[in-house]
């Protein structure tokens, strides 16, 4: 993550935050961060791995070999119970930080 | 928590399959991008550059994915230790030294530690030790605490409120038992009947006393055995229990057997058996009559008590300072100066805590100066070996390892070969334990050294190895990863320098050296010591003596039998073949005890000291002590008023005249001379001559109240042993029940009295010779690593000219300087030393001309071989081959 120019941690949420719309591989989701961020967030797309491991590591996510939509075997990643918990916390934490940050920049 | 440290886990054993499979997904992803990236109409290899572009560098994102499975400085550790553990192997011969070196160094301090340990942590096989206190006099005078205590001044401190109970007890009491065969001597314990119920030890079968009985006479006679008399003496017959034993002639019932690891209160002294107070009178005349419960003056008890709840040992100790204080008032003239003293009980006797506190300082001195040779070998071989390694750590650092990450590696290693050494010195302490257990101390009450190890002692080694390997370790670790890349990746070693003259390893080497001659100096004094003491002349012939010992008293007898029996023994001892003189003494000469006591020469006013012996006739033949002048005593004439003294006393108490006929006064009796003979060792083989007073044993058989009872020796034709059978037959024959014990030869009794020149040069030559074989290895290590890294040097100077006999010179000349410096530093260091050794050595000035001459010889000889190895493969250097491996 070091070398990402992101608040530490915030992929992770992001991560988390794409599953919720369904189960996906690594692929699809570095292609829907780009999207949603309007390839704003320059992320490089190997670092998104370590993340997927750490996610699955902690419980929050779950992977399993699938088929893609191009039939190529695939990781599958969905979100689980305790991961949509991890988000909710995270995303509300993360509104306090930009909050935060925003008032301290006088952009509020 | 756990379950992700489970599922780290899992990930971490499946480490290879999951690897697999991350590759194959960020490959899918790859590919994925590149076929995105074409059908937008790039070019296959431009799209598949741009997706690894876009991708970053895969092996990188893996290797951080491992990471989250289990944490880096674990798996790190893992990999250091299996690359440690292969260096280790791949290097045999260093890692034996290095392993040899610590593993030395830890035994010693482990098994001074585990010592300390006993002495320290001991506790009591009984109920709730931690409330169980020991209780003894202290001597306000001198603050020395672990005194006996009399019968009233425990009486009155059994009220105290802190304690739940108190009971008293003497451990020291000796009887003889018979049980099927021949009686023996043991050594019991007489104490209160609340004695069990105070103490709490488990019992293999049967209970205690009957605490509700008095301590006063008329109960009937008890015993409770301890569990090896009842193995070894009543074979374990389990129906002994309510059946009577004898016990002086005594018919005892056994109340029951303590479980085996209970042998009383005294951490030291073993106890056989335990009878209650009230056999005081009945058991044994062993000068502890009734009168023994009421008089204030007679210490003679010893007291434990067990404290109430909530109450603590300072708070125990608080209340017994009030009594006693309040006993000081009430009874000056016996109570003055006493105090009482409190601690936890199963300690070491607080009078013999100081004794022990000495010579364990001596131990661990010792056994720390052979650790830090120890562990100066162990840095010297790391150093050594991280310069071999310069120029593979030198890659590392150029291609980008970290530094601590690389210091970590090197620690790993030298923790590694630490512990192997831990795990070494632990098997020597475990054997040096088990040899100090089953050292025989000469003295014939019943001693216990064995030492148990326990986890404490296996805890200290290994974390004294942890710390060895560390200390020792990092300095190399540092030193070898100090970047200075460019020298040694070009194999530049001048940038070090061939010949630093303070570098660190020579001054470890000088370090060493200094210490290795303070322990052998200590080691060559003890030796000479031990040689001094063999031929210290006893004053004795001490050749073909054989002695037993028997004490009529444990069987109660009057004095006229006693008298008779001892008569009947010496008489029939004499005539059997092979005797040429037999006779009697209260106490064998080299015996560490005996009785000592004050006389006054007439006309003096302060009295002398002198040791105490009661003699039958013959004995000044017996023992071959030169009778200078005067007459032995005579059989049969009863002659309470004559003694015979030494030519110590006489000088001391007459000098310059003519003892004879003259007078003493001795316990209020007028004692005339009657004979002077030849100073004699008495007690210690290495005591300067002792002023000793002979009394006519006759006397004394009126009521003999020696703990050792009588002495009977014999001056025997040939092997003095040899005659053990036909004495003990004509002694059961004249009474059978009486116990025989202590039989040994002078030759023995002399051997014996060697124990302490002897451990002190065992002790002390095992920690020189160590020491020595640890700088042996340092200097040659030393010299060689130098040899090895002047190669290029040597060839140069070889190759302009320089005859062998010059190199061969240049490098003992480097070898012997740093010898020779050490050996200075540690001559003047013994020099320093030798106060306190002059106080355990026998008849050998600390600074022996002698051991200080040949042991620096030797040393400097020893190194002188040590160096001549490197220096010979140096001479030997073929130029061009030297010139070109660089």
């Amino acid at each position: 993550m070091g070398k990402n120019d992101l608040l530490p941690g915030t992929l992770d949420m992001m991560v988390l935050k794409t599953l919720t719309r369904g189960a996906m591989h690594g692929y699809a989701i570095a292609q829907l961060l780009k999207q949603l961020s309007e390839d704003i967030l320059q992320v490089e797309e190997g670092s998104l791995y370590p993340a997927l491991q750490r996610l699955e590591l902690n419980g929050w996510i779950e992977g399993e070999w699938g088929l893609s939509a191009n039939n190529r075997r695939a990781r599958m990643y969905k979100l689980t119970p305790a991961g949509r918990k991890t988000l909710a916390s995270e995303t509300a934490r993360y509104r306090q930080m930009t909050g935060a940050v925003a008032r301290v920049m006088g952009m509020a | 928590m756990l379950w992700r440290w489970r599922r780290r886990l899992r990930y971490w054993l499946h480490r290879d399959e999951r690897a697999r499979l991350l590759r194959e997904e960020m490959a899918s992803h790859l590919e994925l991008k590149t076929q995105e990236l074409m059908e937008d109409g790039m070019a296959e290899q431009d799209a598949r550059n741009a997706a690894r572009r876009q991708f970053g560098n895969p092996t990188a994102r893996q290797e951080e994915s491992r990471d989250t499975w289990l944490a880096r400085w674990l798996s790190d550790l893992i990999q250091d230790t299996t690359f440690a553990a292969r260096t280790i192997r791949k290097q045999p011969g260093f890692a034996t030294l290095a392993v040899l070196s610590a593993a030395l160094g830890i035994g010693a301090c482990s098994l001074v530690f585990s010592i300390a340990n006993f002495a320290l942590f001991h506790t009591l096989p009984v109920r709730d030790p931690s409330r169980l206190t020991s209780i003894s006099n202290l001597d306000l005078r001198d603050g020395r605490a672990g005194r006996s205590m009399t019968y009233p001044d425990f009486a009155d401190l059994h009220q105290a409120a802190s304690f739940q109970d108190m009971t008293a007890y003497f451990a020291f009491l000796p009887a003889s038992i018979a049980g099927g065969a021949e009686p023996q001597r043991y050594w019991g314990t007489i104490a209160t009947a609340n004695y069990f119920d105070v103490i709490r030890p488990s019992f293999a079968i049967g209970h205690g006393f009957d605490a509700a009985s008095d301590d006063r006479k008329g109960e009937s006679p008890v015993v409770v055995l301890s569990y090896p008399l009842w193995q070894s003496r009543f074979a374990g017959n389990a129906a002994i229990v309510g059946n009577t034993i004898e016990l002086n002639g005594l018919k005892v019932t056994v109340a029951g057997v303590t479980s085996p690891g209970f042998r009383g209160v005294e951490s030291m002294f073993l106890s056989d058996f335990w009878v209650p107070f009230s056999m005081l009178d009945t058991l044994a005349d062993v000068g502890m009559r009734g009168e023994r419960l009421t008089d204030r003056g007679s210490s003679w008890l010893s007291a434990a008590g067990r404290l109430r709840d909530g109450a603590s040992v300072a708070a125990a100790a608080a209340e017994l300072d009030v009594i006693g204080r309040r006993l000081s008032a009430a009874w000056p003239a016996t109570n003055r100066d006493r105090g009482f003293h409190v601690e936890r009980a199963g300690q070491l006797n607080p009078g013999m805590r100081r004794m022990i506190v000495v010579f364990f300082n001596l131990l661990l001195a010792v056994s720390l100066l052979v650790l830090c040779t120890a562990c100066a070998n162990v840095a010297n071989l790391l150093l050594a070996r991280a310069s071999a390694r310069q120029k593979e750590i030198a890659t590392r650092l150029a291609i980008g390892a970290g530094r601590g990450r690389l210091v970590r590696q090197l620690l790993t290693e030298s923790v590694m070969l630490a512990l192997m050494g831990g795990v070494a010195g632990y098997a020597i302490t475990r054997a040096g334990g088990a040899a100090i257990g089953s050292v025989r101390v000469p003295l014939s009450l019943p001693v216990d050294f064995s030492i148990a190890l326990d986890y404490r002692v296996m805890l200290f080694s290994m974390a004294l190895a942890a710390l060895t390997g560390v200390t020792f370790g990092l300095v190399p670790a540092l030193r070898a990863t100090r970047p200075n890349l460019t020298g040694a990746l070009k194999d530049e070693r001048a940038s070090i320098g061939p010949w630093r003259r303070f570098g660190l390893r020579n001054i470890l080497v000088v370090a060493q050296v200094a210490i290795c001659m303070v322990l052998l100096l200590c080691s060559g004094l003890f030796l000479r010591s031990l040689q001094s003491a063999g031929n210290i002349d006893t004053g004795m012939a001490h050749r073909n003596v054989l002695m037993l010992a028997f004490d009529p008293s444990l069987n109660r007898y009057s004095p006229d039998d006693t008298r008779r029996i001892v008569d009947d023994i010496l008489t029939r001892t004499r005539v059997l073949p092979g005797v040429e003189s037999a006779s009697l003494t209260s106490a064998a000469p080299l015996n560490m005890e005996g009785t000592q006591n004050g006389f006054t020469a007439g006309g003096q006013k302060t009295a002398i000291i002198a040791d105490i012996y009661s003699v039958s006739p013959g004995f000044f033949d017996t023992f071959g002590i030169r009778m200078i002048q005067g007459e032995d005593f005579r059989p049969g004439v009863p002659a309470d008023d004559i003694a015979i003294v030494n030519q110590a006393l006489a000088d001391k108490a007459f000098p310059k005249q003519n003892p004879i006929g003259r007078t003493i006064s001795y316990l209020g009796r007028t004692v005339r001379i009657a004979a002077l003979v030849a100073t004699a060792k008495a007690r210690t083989i290495g005591e300067d001559p002792h002023p000793c007073l002979y009394f006519p044993i006759a006397r004394e058989l009126r009521g003999n109240d020696s703990l050792t009872g009588i002495t009977l020796a014999l001056r025997t034709r040939g092997n003095p042993a040899s005659y053990t059978t036909a004495v003990r037959h004509t002694i059961a024959r004249i009474d059978p029940s009486l116990a025989v014990f202590d039989v040994r030869t002078m030759d023995a009794q002399i051997a014996k009295a060697m124990f302490l020149p002897r451990v002190s040069a065992a002790l002390f030559g095992l920690a020189g010779l160590m020491g020595l074989l640890i700088s042996t290895v340092g200097i040659y290590g030393v010299i060689s690593f130098s040899v090895a890294r002047q190669t290029k040097d040597i060839g140069i100077r070889v190759a302009l000219g320089a005859r062998r006999g010059q190199v061969l010179g240049m490098v003992l000349r480097q070898g012997l300087t740093l010898t020779l410096a050490g050996s200075a530093i540690g001559l003047a260091a013994a020099m320093a030393l030798s106060r306190i050794t002059a106080s355990l050595l026998y008849g050998v000035s600390p600074t022996d001309t002698l051991t200080f001459a040949a042991v620096p010889a030797a040393l400097l000889t020893i190194a002188a071989v040590a160096c001549l190895v490197p220096a010979r493969r140096a001479a030997r250097l073929d130029p061009i081959r030297a010139l070109r491996c660089e």
